[in-house]
């Protein structure tokens, strides 16, 4: 009895179960008409500002060589360790003492790219009574802050590179080495202008295109990368009348960076929303949000674009150029053209982006199309406050491209569930 | 075990049912919602043993034992070339009488079932940057109020009697609007919590007879200590881009970014009088003659404005005609039979109003010395004027089972 009244049991189940699973449905289009479900608009553009910012590089762990679209690699500094690698330490002056004979020195670097045009690398030191010549402040419009590095500088090398001598290998990379010898009186440039740190302490090496004849980029590894430049020292150390040290020791770089003329600003780009990472260049737009405050809180913003027209670039038919679209954390209050390289700090307008909206979205076919729902759904939200958009060069760009932009229009489509 | 098999599958079961009347207003009432009472169609008047009716507190004395009662509900409804079948909880109630003097009762039972979800039959297409984007739409509603009822039934004397109930209205219903987009639903979700008492008054009698046989006579009328209030908590509508009905932060925008709920109090939404009279005749030893009369109104202020079809309803009216034959108690007649049919009508406002015809079929069957029963109850029912689908059928079978025993009754007092 007690089994019959399970099994009972468990047939009633099922059959609940299944009939519980069974569901109508009534025809909402003859409830409710469905026109006017999914609506568009167009947001007008209302004002655009062109400003410039601190210049960036694409990379810090190159150094860059040549003169590439309209852009001018000028030189590269780089700061050596003052003492070296090795084990006890040893400081560059110290291979000056009497107990001291240098050999041989070399100064060498890293580079994974080829050549296709021949140049001369000339290799100099800065012969500057500071310690601290340069800063990651440093760049093509900041140069007149620091030191004249072209007259306080002294050629302890050169260096003709062509294509047969760059060649990387299986590894990659080849190395660039400025050899100082004896016999060849480089290597008492060295001693007397580098490695004598307590009358040049800036321990400062400055590298650039001899005769500005190189028309291609060209790198060499930075001090970021792990085959950043170095310098091999070969010295006999007298330790006593009887015992003589023939060893090496290496000193590495500790800083450096590269000054290069990025494509200058012209007049021409003030007509567009031009953007160039190596100048700094950025744009602002702010169109009419108007529209917003008519919607209800629950019509929702979806594949809505901020659609951009290349006018022109200096972009070469396989480079890629993504551009960055993010909110503004304070409204723009001058329309005019701004730079942070004022000579007054009163006059400095920051502009910063809000981190609750950035995208980025690369060229195609000439055109861009940026998906700012997100945007608009934040504004209407309340989170942004400002209808105002910035727009610059994504930093995987290279800091020589530069394009400008016509606004083509933003167009909105929204929907109320 | 077992108990907790069923509580899953009532679980599921409470997302699904629905009627076509769920579409009004905060949706359907939920009627005769234990089995004993359906095949007689009228609440007030006895069906579950002579002289007792499961739904009136002033004819609890006359049981001897306490008695545990629930029922579980299906509902078939027809209507268009649509058809739905669903379970559903019915009703749990205990009752204890006191020295044949009185009993006290408590019972949980839905009070408005508002499961109902339309859809539209086709995408339609709508252009956007020379592409083409389909969509489509689905309203559902699902859930409604509870009610909690605490009882009590006083025998005033050998001929008349008189109970009283307290309803505590609870629990909440929710909405959804779903804009399908491109494979993308896209949500609006509300919710209402109600809460509200009321108080339904009983009064029995059989001082009256014809040809010696008394007649019994029964009136309830039901009204609100306070009108039915109605929290509306309404979200912003989102994308639910990860398809799990919930707002969470993988949606658009995220739970973070969207605006806070909007709150709204809607006092006395919902006000609820009725006035219910019935009267049964003996005519034969335990066959009787039910009818009973219904007139309800609702006149709450509805404020809240999201009735899926534009209408509620504001009165209802109902006619009863029923037949009983009661088991003889300790003998080897063990059935009652039952059978009713009963007419009804909605008054709907800004709609057309409803007329509902229908039919009870019941059978009860006692055992056990303390008077179990399991009761089987069957109605018929087509409705006219319903908005949209015009006709609609329904077939609604309901088990009921009653447990008696001494609970808190003391063994002297049988």
């Amino acid at each position: 009895m007690k089994k019959n009244f399970e099994n009972f049991n468990k047939i009633l189940i099922t059959i609940m179960f299944l009939i519980s699973c069974s569901e109508e449905t009534i025809l909402y289009d003859e409830i409710e008409n469905r026109e006017g479900t999914i609506k568009t608009a167009s947001l007008p553009q209302t004002n655009n500002k062109l400003y410039q910012s601190f210049p960036s590089f694409s990379s810090n762990s190159k150094l860059h060589f040549g003169n590439v679209k309209d852009s001018e690699n000028l030189f590269s500094l780089v700061q050596m360790t003052l003492f070296s690698g090795n084990i006890p330490p040893v400081s560059l002056v110290d291979l000056l003492a009497d107990s001291i004979q240098v050999d041989s020195a070399m100064v060498f670097f890293q580079t994974s790219d080829s050549l296709q045009t021949d140049f001369t690398l000339g290799l100099y030191s800065i012969i500057a009574d500071d310690d601290s010549v340069f800063s990651d402040s440093l760049n093509y419009y900041t140069k007149d802050n620091f030191i004249d590095y072209e007259n306080n500088s002294m050629l302890l090398n050169t260096l003709d590179l062509s294509s047969e001598i760059v060649a990387p290998d299986t590894t990659g990379l080849d190395s660039i080495k400025f050899m100082f010898e004896e016999n060849s009186g480089s290597l008492d440039l060295l001693k007397e202008y580098f490695l004598d740190s307590d009358t040049y302490p800036a321990r400062t090496l400055m590298l650039k295109d001899e005769d500005g004849s190189l028309n291609e980029l060209f790198t060499i590894e930075s001090n970021e990368s792990s085959n950043g430049p170095k310098m091999r020292v070969w010295f006999k150390a007298f330790v006593d009348e009887e015992t003589t040290l023939d060893t090496f020791i290496t000193f590495f770089s500790q800083t450096d960076i590269s000054v290069f003329a990025p494509p200058a600003i012209e007049d021409d780009d003030f007509n567009y929303i031009s953007l160039n990472s190596g100048s700094g260049l950025r744009s602002v737009i702010e169109f009419d949000l108007g529209i917003i405050d008519s919607l209800s809180r629950n019509e929702l913003f979806k594949n809505s674009n901020l659609v951009l027209d290349v006018e022109n670039s200096n972009l070469n038919e396989d480079d890629e150029f993504y551009i960055i679209v993010s909110a503004l954390q304070d409204s723009i209050q001058n329309w005019g053209f701004s730079t942070p390289f004022v000579e007054n700090e009163e006059e400095l307008e920051t502009i910063s982006s809000d981190a609750n909206f950035i995208i980025s979205r690369k060229i195609e076919d000439n055109q861009v199309r940026i998906p700012i729902q997100a945007f608009l759904q934040g504004y209407k939200n309340g989170l942004f406050q400002h209808n105002e958009l910035m727009l610059y060069s994504a930093p995987v760009n290279s800091p020589f491209d530069k394009v400008r932009l016509n606004f083509n229009a933003i167009e909105v489509m929204y929907v109320e569930p | 075990m077992l108990s907790r098999k069923i509580l899953i599958i009532f679980f599921i079961s409470f997302i699904f049912p629905q009627n076509a009347l769920s579409g009004y207003g905060f949706g359907s009432s939920v009627d005769n919602s234990e089995a004993a009472s359906l095949g007689v169609s009228n609440e007030l008047l006895p069906s579950f043993k002579s002289k007792v009716s499961l739904s009136n507190p002033s004819t609890w004395h006359n049981l001897l034992f306490s008695y545990l009662n629930t029922s579980v509900n299906v509902q078939n409804s027809v209507f268009q070339s649509d058809s739905s079948t669903n379970f559903s909880f019915s009703s749990a109630k205990l009752i204890i009488p006191w020295k044949q003097k009185m009993a006290f009762g408590v019972s949980f039972e839905p009070f408005l079932n508002r499961e109902v979800t339309i859809s539209d039959s086709t995408f339609s297409s709508f252009s956007f940057n020379d592409e083409d984007i389909l969509f489509s739409r689905i309203n559902n509603s699902s859930g409604g109020p509870s009610k909690g009822q605490l009882s009590f039934g006083y025998k005033l004397n050998e001929m008349d009697s008189f109970g009283t109930s307290l309803n505590i209205i609870f629990g909440s219903s929710r909405s959804s609007r779903n804009l399908i987009v491109d494979n993308e639903n896209h949500l609006l979700q509300s919710r209402d919590y109600f809460s509200g008492n009321m108080i339904d008054l009983f009064y029995s009698t059989n001082r009256f007879k014809i040809d010696e046989k008394p007649i019994f006579f029964s009136v309830a009328y039901s009204i609100p200590l306070s009108g039915i209030d109605i929290e509306n908590d309404s979200y912003q509508a989102f994308i639910d881009l990860n398809d799990n009905n919930y707002h969470d932060v993988n949606d658009f925008p995220n739970v973070g970014q969207a605006l806070l709920p909007l709150t709204q109090n809607f006092k006395d939404e919902l006000k609820i009088n009725s006035l219910k009279f019935g009267a049964d005749y003996e005519f034969s030893p335990r066959k009787h003659f039910q009818f009973e009369l219904l007139q309800l109104s609702n006149n709450g202020k509805h404020s809240l404005d999201n009735s899926v079809y534009g209408g509620h309803i504001e009165n209802k009216s109902k006619l009863s005609l029923s037949y009983i034959k009661f088991a003889q108690p300790f003998s080897r007649d063990r059935f009652n039979f039952k059978a009713s049919m009963f007419f009804q009508n909605y008054g709907v406002k800004n709609l057309e109003n409803i007329n509902e015809v229908g039919l009870g079929l019941g059978v009860g069957f006692n055992f056990g010395i303390t008077g179990n029963q399991i009761d089987f109850g069957y109605k018929y029912a087509n409705r006219t004027g319903v908005f949209v689908v015009e006709d609609e059928t329904l077939h609604m079978f309901n088990i009921g089972i009653s447990i008696g025993d001494l609970w808190f009754v003391k063994r002297r007092e049988i």
